[in-house]
């Protein structure tokens, strides 16, 4: 489904990804793990092109996405979701309007479609009763959950998450993670930075850890968090759990 | 006997004239009068601290001779009440003139209604000036923001260019430098005047758009860039992310700002003066060669301008206000 070749990324003279190179099927969960700074989420903002590769190849569903001749950036971005660790909802615009908005406006839905479709994923993420509350009236975990039906209203191939609990306080981090449980078990493909381990255990089939712009271990999270093989691992673990 | 006859008649016209002159000039010389004028005319007279009906210049008839009066005269709002002034009545025909001095606001007040006509000008240069240098800002700045090198630099050399040189400097541009190069472009060679008003307004647009165009830049990039990146990731073009996420919450913070600059121009905008646009600041200046008053004149011209930022600095400091418990 996505299949990333030889990725590099380099500001200037910062090389933040050294050659990243890994394969994500369709309905399959990735957590990634790692130190800050090792590239996490310069690695996530380069599958949906926020960040132009500098390097390599990216593919999804066998069109290669670096290709600027050939695609639509923003065609592409609308196929991959993706959510904040700070939600960026539009503070301008209700719980609904925050859903509805992209499909109006990109995917060219009716007000009336996008609505009965907004309403449907707000059943889903258990906010039905916050529609027209303004971001600000809702909770870290609300503001969350909402994104994350802002970015399932555009029916995406793939959602890309990058730590979407980190900025919340704990006891709301569990919501959350609820809502993306659910997704995984109805077979969303699923690319998930993120510290949650007993998340990454439950759902994750495969946990990558990156180190300096590269995946230095990958395997399934019994591996990678019980018996990790890289010393760097181990040390990055050992600090975390 | 001649002689007897003669000095008869003599006699008898003596007497003639001393009845007559009894008869005919007695009673006119007893008839006491006063007539009371004043510098201005039409004022309020108090006579011995009662107010009478009429008004400079009067004559008083019912007086008595030897009587003694207090004359006072008031004629409100320009002029202080006039010095008392006793008069003694003497028989027959008395004068009185009276000086009322002015009071201190008397040219404020007799200028009001021009200043005021020339504050309108300056209100309506303002507003004209304020409403295309929004028009201009609002390109300029997002000019400024959007990813075009060409646009970036043209509206970089606007801006810097304009904030970079005095306002007063380039109203002396537009309204003596261009006219020459109209008429080279015309062909004639003969510079072509541009009339005050257009050159003053010219002038204020172009400044105003630039300051206004820093306004609507700061805006767009006070929005965090994760407003930017989460539209993009919904697939929205640059367009469609500028236009639904981006500048609706820009405009919400520019209006403050916005209102600041509106209050800038108002005051700013008395330099047209320099090249006789007929604004507040010039029709002060006209009235201080007529009146020699320059003290009140500028103090007025002062408390008109204030009155007139006043409202709109309260209102900035209310939405700044608003702005803040909303963020
Ligand atoms: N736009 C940018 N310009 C320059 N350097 C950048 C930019 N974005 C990221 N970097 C650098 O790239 C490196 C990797 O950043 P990245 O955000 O991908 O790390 P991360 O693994 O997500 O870290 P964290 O866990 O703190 O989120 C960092 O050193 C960062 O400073
Ligand atoms: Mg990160």
């Amino acid at each position: 489904m996505i299949k990333v070749v030889n990725l590099h990324k380099r500001y200037r003279h910062l090389h933040v990804l050294k050659g990243i190179s890994t394969e994500i099927q369709q309905g399959e969960v990735v957590c990634i793990i790692g130190p800050s700074g090792s590239g996490k989420s310069t690695f996530l903002r380069c599958i949906n092109l926020l960040e132009k590769p500098s390097e390599g190849h990216i593919y999804i569903e066998n069109i290669d996405v670096t290709d600027h001749s050939r695609i639509n950036v923003n065609e592409v971005r609308a196929e991959v979701g993706m959510v904040f660790q700070r939600f960026n909802l539009f503070p301008h615009l209700t719980a609904l309007e925050n859903i509805t908005i992209a499909p109006v406006k990109v995917r060219g839905l009716s007000t009336e479609e996008a609505q009965d479709r907004a309403y449907k994923l707000l059943e889903r993420v258990g906010l039905r009763h916050k529609a027209d509350a303004y971001p600000e009236q809702l909770s870290g975990g609300q503001q969350q959950r909402i994104a994350i039906a802002r970015a399932l209203a555009m029916k995406p191939k793939a959602l890309l998450f990058d730590e979407p609990t980190s900025a919340l306080d704990p006891e709301m981090i569990q919501e959350v993670l609820d809502v993306m449980k659910d997704l995984a078990h109805e077979g969303m493909t699923m690319v998930v930075v993120t510290h949650e381990m007993g998340f990454a255990r439950e759902v994750a089939k495969r946990v990558l850890f990156m180190d300096d712009g590269q995946i230095l271990e990958e395997g399934t999270p019994q591996a990678i968090f019980s018996t990790p093989k890289n010393e760097r691992t181990k040390q990055f673990l050992s600090k975390i759990l | 006997m001649k002689l007897k006859v003669t000095l008869i008649f003599v006699v008898a016209f003596l007497l003639c004239l001393a009845v007559s002159g009894t008869v005919l000039c007695e009673p006119v010389s007893e008839i006491t009068t006063l007539t009371i004028t004043s510098d201005p005319e039409g004022a309020d007279i108090y006579l011995n601290g009662q107010k009478l009906d009429q008004q400079t210049p009067l004559t008083l008839e019912n007086l008595q001779p030897g009587q003694e009066i207090e004359l006072v005269l008031r004629k409100p709002p320009l002029y202080k009440k006039s010095i008392p002034k006793k008069v003694t009545v003497k028989p027959g025909k008395n004068n009185v003139f009276i000086p009322i001095p002015e009071t201190w606001y008397y040219y404020m007040w007799l200028y009001l209604p021009t200043l005021l006509k020339a504050a309108g000008m300056t209100l309506f240069l303002t507003i004209i000036a304020v409403f295309n240098g929004i028009i201009i800002g609002t390109f300029t700045g997002i000019f400024r923001v959007v990813h075009n090198k060409l646009l970036n630099t043209i509206a970089g050399i606007y801006v810097d260019f304009t904030r970079g040189t005095p306002l007063l400097v380039q109203i002396f541009m537009i309204h003596f430098g261009t006219p020459p190069i109209i008429g080279h472009l015309l062909g004639t060679g003969n510079p072509v005047p541009i009339n005050p008003f257009v050159s003053a307004l010219l002038a204020l647009s172009i400044n105003s758009g630039a300051y206004v165009a820093e306004i609507i830049r700061a805006g767009i990039q006070s929005i965090d860039v994760g407003q930017m990146e989460a539209a993009r990731s919904l697939g929205m073009t640059y367009r469609q992310a500028m236009r639904f996420i981006i500048l609706p919450q820009a405009l919400k913070r520019v209006i403050p700002p916005l209102g600041n600059e509106f209050i800038a121009m108002l005051k700013d905008s008395s330099l047209v003066s320099v090249i006789g646009m007929e604004e507040l600041v010039r029709r002060a200046q006209v009235i201080i060669t007529r009146t020699y008053r320059p003290t009140e004149t500028w103090i007025e011209v002062g408390l008109i301008f204030l009155i007139m930022t006043l409202p709109f600095t309260r209102l900035v400091a209310y939405l700044e206000r608003r702005l803040k418990t909303s963020d």
